[in-house]
């Protein structure tokens, strides 16, 4: 390793803190936003230089991609006073609340104190965490079991291997966390359904055209990461997040999709990754065999199969998740939505 | 002196410190998109030593549990996130409250 | 233990709620009540042969994908996991048939109520998945699971004042979640296994993984609410409708607390310290003392139960400085099984009858159209089986016997005692003291003779069936003693109780 390689190195970490630091620091929210966009780019240098690039495509494509269109669709809402004034919910127009871009906090009597303590606990932590870090004895990691059976795995990207095959049952389960996700967000929501953006401003004719070329284009794109999951870094949650890419665009040119699509395909879209993946479970399970396990002589086709209806739902959850929070009418009463129009209502 | 200290190393230590920063910012921040951000630093950090810590031995290729933990990680961990974000936004929405301290 | 025999059960016990769950998603919200129900009953039944099997065969395992450790994923199930499946398996089968009148009832069908099949059968699937992974990894997944769908569920009437505690109880879930999976980061780095099995050979004396487990232990304290981080909890369980809370109340906290024990005592048993049990008891001791105290001034039921849970969970807690002591031979130390079978007895009780106690105040509040307490003046005439269904899940949650609390509370007293750490004896009384005070609040108020008859909203009678059998059941484990310990016995995570580090062994 060559100093230059160091001094890079300590230079990127060093960024990260101060970012980490300026992002929670903030005053204003959209500088926090800012910071935390940053943070979130230095990242990607970081996963790059620690030889990650499967991780270094999912931050940016989920992490950053993903989270940061939905914190800045956020903003755009705490921006705006709340429209809520009915009687049954005292809604207080204190001077903070209406201040609603700082999260600055009231003079407390004791807040020196309290910030005073937590620094010095914060720091305490630091030491003990790092020192016991640069403790730790090397374990060696599982990289020559993953490489004895990655001929097994029916792929050849050993990270996809783990993904898919060894710890399928992860991933299983992590696509459920976002299909469970979404059912919070139905939740949280006040559940009216899918309609169209409340985005006042729709882009020009120019931009919108580009838009809508860029989509075939870019879900080529998505098929191909799909693809290249299995020799490369790439696979079903990046080609997921670029179909939703897709659809946030087209959706911010002004293009609905969510608010015609029936009630049954955004129903059946939803579970559509979580469902494949059980069935095959259970096929499994049937056959005498373990829990997703895969007949080895077509493990690759099963894989393929899999991460494809993974990815076609993950994009669908993903784009919902934006579309969802994103549309017009939601979130008026007390969670009393009785009298609202329900036709796209996606949970009944 | 400096010579010894290997990448990884730099980015494990880093993410120590950064994983007390987001506990921090998790407690001292107030209003509710600070919180959820701090949760986003929290497991920026953890990821950040799970794949520093991998990084140590590279055979032929790097170690790839922890990078399959690490994306498993960053998808739950948004998930979560969103849907932070969508309780966050009909609090707001309701009840005009942006922080847990207005508490009636 | 490796001799454990292959077993598909333990995958349907994950893979059954599931497939109820999509299908529930997919069918129209008039069939969904039906499907759940259909579930739950197929998931119990489930549960109930893996726990009959386990106690004839011995333990099982289940490498998931046909791999197996170290690299794939195991379920594992031995007589600790089939004692928290079961309970979840009859608790959530009664909780289901009690959900089914319950959110038919139009003031209750408000917000996202046809969600609450999907939401909970997933839940249901999480915490079977808590109970058998064998897999530090998985573990953590199954933990954002169960987080997010029991905040999904709190927050399902759409109500803002379960928002905030709903979103207040999501942050608390994902730090807690967060800091566990710090410390399973620097366990993989350091042994290179995930299996508990495995990292449990691999594990050594030192401050990193000293460090690591106790960023692991904070982590499922805050998600299992212990004093002093439960503030999350009164909130998030009061506002949540009533079976939900029971579910919250029963089950949930119980997943992370497992995780804590099976850790404890079968991965870092050479980790632990002595000053680390005292703390553990400390912590819930505090928690007796002030869960209680807390749930006697509550006014609203609701609040006074969810208080009574932050109490309740202490007493499993006096179960680690009871196992963790310096000992030569295990026939020295009697007390050893005592401590264990009372701390696991009182997950199980407690379970049994705070499910019990939240349906029946859930009758109440649903017949008067309020859960303050003075509203219940003179319920005993109208409600009797609800009012009796709260009386025994008090006797259980007072320790009064005969009933499971008593046993818990018994043999955690007998352990204290006979292992000289006689200062757990007066935090178990005096907590069963503020309990019986609180109970009794409510039943004076329910006998209390009343001049004028209420008026009452008719309430589906099989609500208050489930209510009563889930608090008969709270009772009748105490008379059941023997069989539960059998079954606890299975292939026993504590054949060889817990032998703490010895600062000045090294």
């Amino acid at each position: 390793m060559t100093l230059l390689d160091q001094v890079f190195d300590i230079v990127v970490c060093l960024l990260l803190l101060v970012l980490a630091w300026r992002t929670l620091s903030a005053t204003h929210l959209y500088q926090s936003a800012i910071f935390f966009i940053a943070f979130g780019l230095t990242m990607a240098l970081a996963w790059v230089r620690l030889a990650a690039p499967d991780v270094a495509l999912a931050e940016a494509a989920i992490g950053a991609g993903l989270l940061g269109v939905l914190l800045v669709d956020s903003l755009r809402v705490f921006a705006r006073p709340p429209e809520t004034g009915r009687d049954s919910e005292p809604n207080k127009p204190e001077s903070r609340d209406n201040d609603v871009t700082t999260s600055r906090r009231r003079p407390q009597f004791n807040s020196a104190v309290a910030s005073v303590t937590a620094g010095a606990g914060c720091l305490f932590l630091a030491y003990v965490l790092v020192a016991a870090i640069h403790d730790l004895p090397d374990g060696g990691g599982l990289t020559a079991q993953a490489a004895e059976n990655l001929s097994r795995s029916g792929v050849e990207h050993p990270v996809t291997a783990v993904l898919l095959n060894f710890r399928g049952f992860d991933t299983w389960l992590e696509v459920g966390v976002l299909f469970l996700a979404m059912l919070g967000i139905f939740c949280a929501g006040g559940l009216v359904g899918f309609s169209e953006t409340e985005n006042p401003d729709p882009p020009g004719p120019l931009l919108s055209w580009l838009i809508r070329g860029l989509a075939p284009v870019m879900i080529l794109t998505a098929a191909y990461l799909l693809w290249l999951g299995k020799l490369a870094p790439g696979g079903a949650f990046q080609a997921g997040i670029l179909l939703a890419a897709v659809g946030i665009l087209l959706r911010l040119a002004g293009i609905p999709l969510m608010d015609r699509v029936p009630r049954t395909v955004i129903k059946l879209g939803l579970t559509f990754g979580f469902g494949t993946f059980l069935v095959f479970g259970i096929i499994a399970l049937l056959a005498d065999k373990a829990f997703l396990e895969y007949p080895s002589e077509w493990a690759g086709e099963v894989i393929l199969l899999v991460e494809a209806a993974a990815a076609i739902s993950i994009g669908f959850t993903a784009f919902a998740f934006f579309a969802y929070l994103n549309s017009r009418d939601q979130s008026t009463g007390n969670g009393d939505t009785a009298g609202q129009p329900r036709e796209t209502n996606p949970s009944q | 002196m400096i010579a010894e200290i290997e990448s990884h190393q730099i980015y494990a230590g880093t993410a120590g410190i950064l994983f007390c920063l987001g506990l921090a910012g998790l407690f001292m921040c107030g209003h509710f998109l600070k919180k959820i951000i701090a949760t986003k630093i929290l497991g920026t950090s953890v990821f950040l030593l799970l794949v520093s810590l991998a990084n140590r031995n590279q055979m032929e290729f790097a170690d790839p549990v922890p990078h399959a933990m690490v994306i498993t990680g960053i998808v739950v961990a948004v998930s979560a996130s969103a849907f932070a974000l969508a309780l966050a936004r009909r609090i707001w929405k309701e009840t005009g409250r942006s922080t847990f301290e207005d508490n009636p | 233990m490796n001799a454990a025999a292959s077993s598909a059960l333990l995958a349907v016990l994950i893979a059954a709620p599931v497939t109820g769950a999509l299908i529930a998603f997919l069918l129209p919200v008039r069939l969904r009540a039906t499907a759940g129900i259909l579930t739950a009953a197929a998931t119990t039944a489930a549960t109930a042969a893996t726990a009959w099997r386990v106690a004839a065969d011995g333990a099982h395992r289940h490498a998931l994908g046909g791999w197996g450790a170290p690299l794939g994923i195991d379920l594992y199930a031995d007589g600790l996991s089939c004692v928290f499946l079961l309970m979840t398996g009859i608790v959530g089968l009664f909780v289901s048939v009690y959900a089914k009148p319950f959110f038919a009832q139009p003031e209750e069908n408000k917000g996202a109520t046809e969600l609450f099949w999907p939401l909970w059968l997933i839940l249901w699937a999480s915490l079977n998945g808590m109970f058998l992974s064998a897999d530090l990894f998985n573990l953590y997944v199954m933990l954002e699971v169960m987080g997010l769908s029991a905040v999904a569920l709190a927050v399902l009437s759409g109500r803002p004042p379960a928002l905030v505690a709903g979103l207040r109880y999501l942050l608390a879930a994902i730090a807690g979640s967060m800091a566990y999976l710090m410390g399973v980061a620097m366990i993989y780095g350091a042994v290179s296994a995930l299996d508990l099995q495995i990292v449990a050979a691999g594990i050594e004396q030192g401050r990193s993984f000293r460090v690591a487990f106790s960023l692991i232990l904070v982590g499922l304290l805050v998600k299992t609410a212990v004093f002093p981080l439960h503030f999350w909890l009164p909130g998030a369980h009061s506002t949540a409708q009533a079976p939900v809370s029971a579910i919250l109340s029963a089950l949930v906290v119980k997943a992370s607390f497992y995780l804590i024990l099976r850790l404890w005592v079968d991965v870092f048993d050479g980790s632990v310290t002595v000053a680390a049990g005292q703390a553990l008891g400390a912590l819930g001791a505090a928690a007796i003392i002030w869960g209680s105290y807390q749930a006697l001034r509550q006014r609203r039921l609701k609040l006074m139960v969810a208080h009574s849970t932050v109490g309740q969970i202490g007493y499993m807690f006096l179960l680690f400085p009871l196992i963790t002591v310096v000992y030569q031979d295990v026939a020295e130390a009697p007390w050893l099984a005592h401590a264990w079978t009372g701390g696991v007895y009182q997950a199980i009780a407690h379970g049994f009858a705070k499910a019990a106690m939240f349906l029946a105040v859930g009758v109440f509040a649903m017949a008067v159209g309020s859960d303050d307490r003075d509203s219940t003046v003179g319920l005993v005439g109208q409600l009797p089986m609800t009012t009796f269904a709260l009386a025994l899940a008090g006797v259980s949650l007072i320790g009064l016997p005969p009933s499971g609390g008593f046993v818990a509370k018994w043999m955690l007293l007998k352990a204290a005692f006979t292992s000289g750490q006689w200062w757990w004896a007066p935090v178990i009384l005096l907590g069963s003291f503020l309990t019986a005070g609180y109970v009794f609040m409510v039943l004076r108020q329910a006998f209390a003779p009343t001049s004028h008859k209420i008026k009452l909203k008719p309430v589906p009678r099989t609500m208050e069936v489930t209510a009563l059998v889930l608090g008969a059941a709270a009772i009748i484990i105490g008379f059941r003693a023997e069989e539960f310990l059998l079954l606890l016995d299975v292939e026993a995570a504590f054949q060889e109780p817990v032998e703490p580090h010895r600062a000045n062994d090294r």
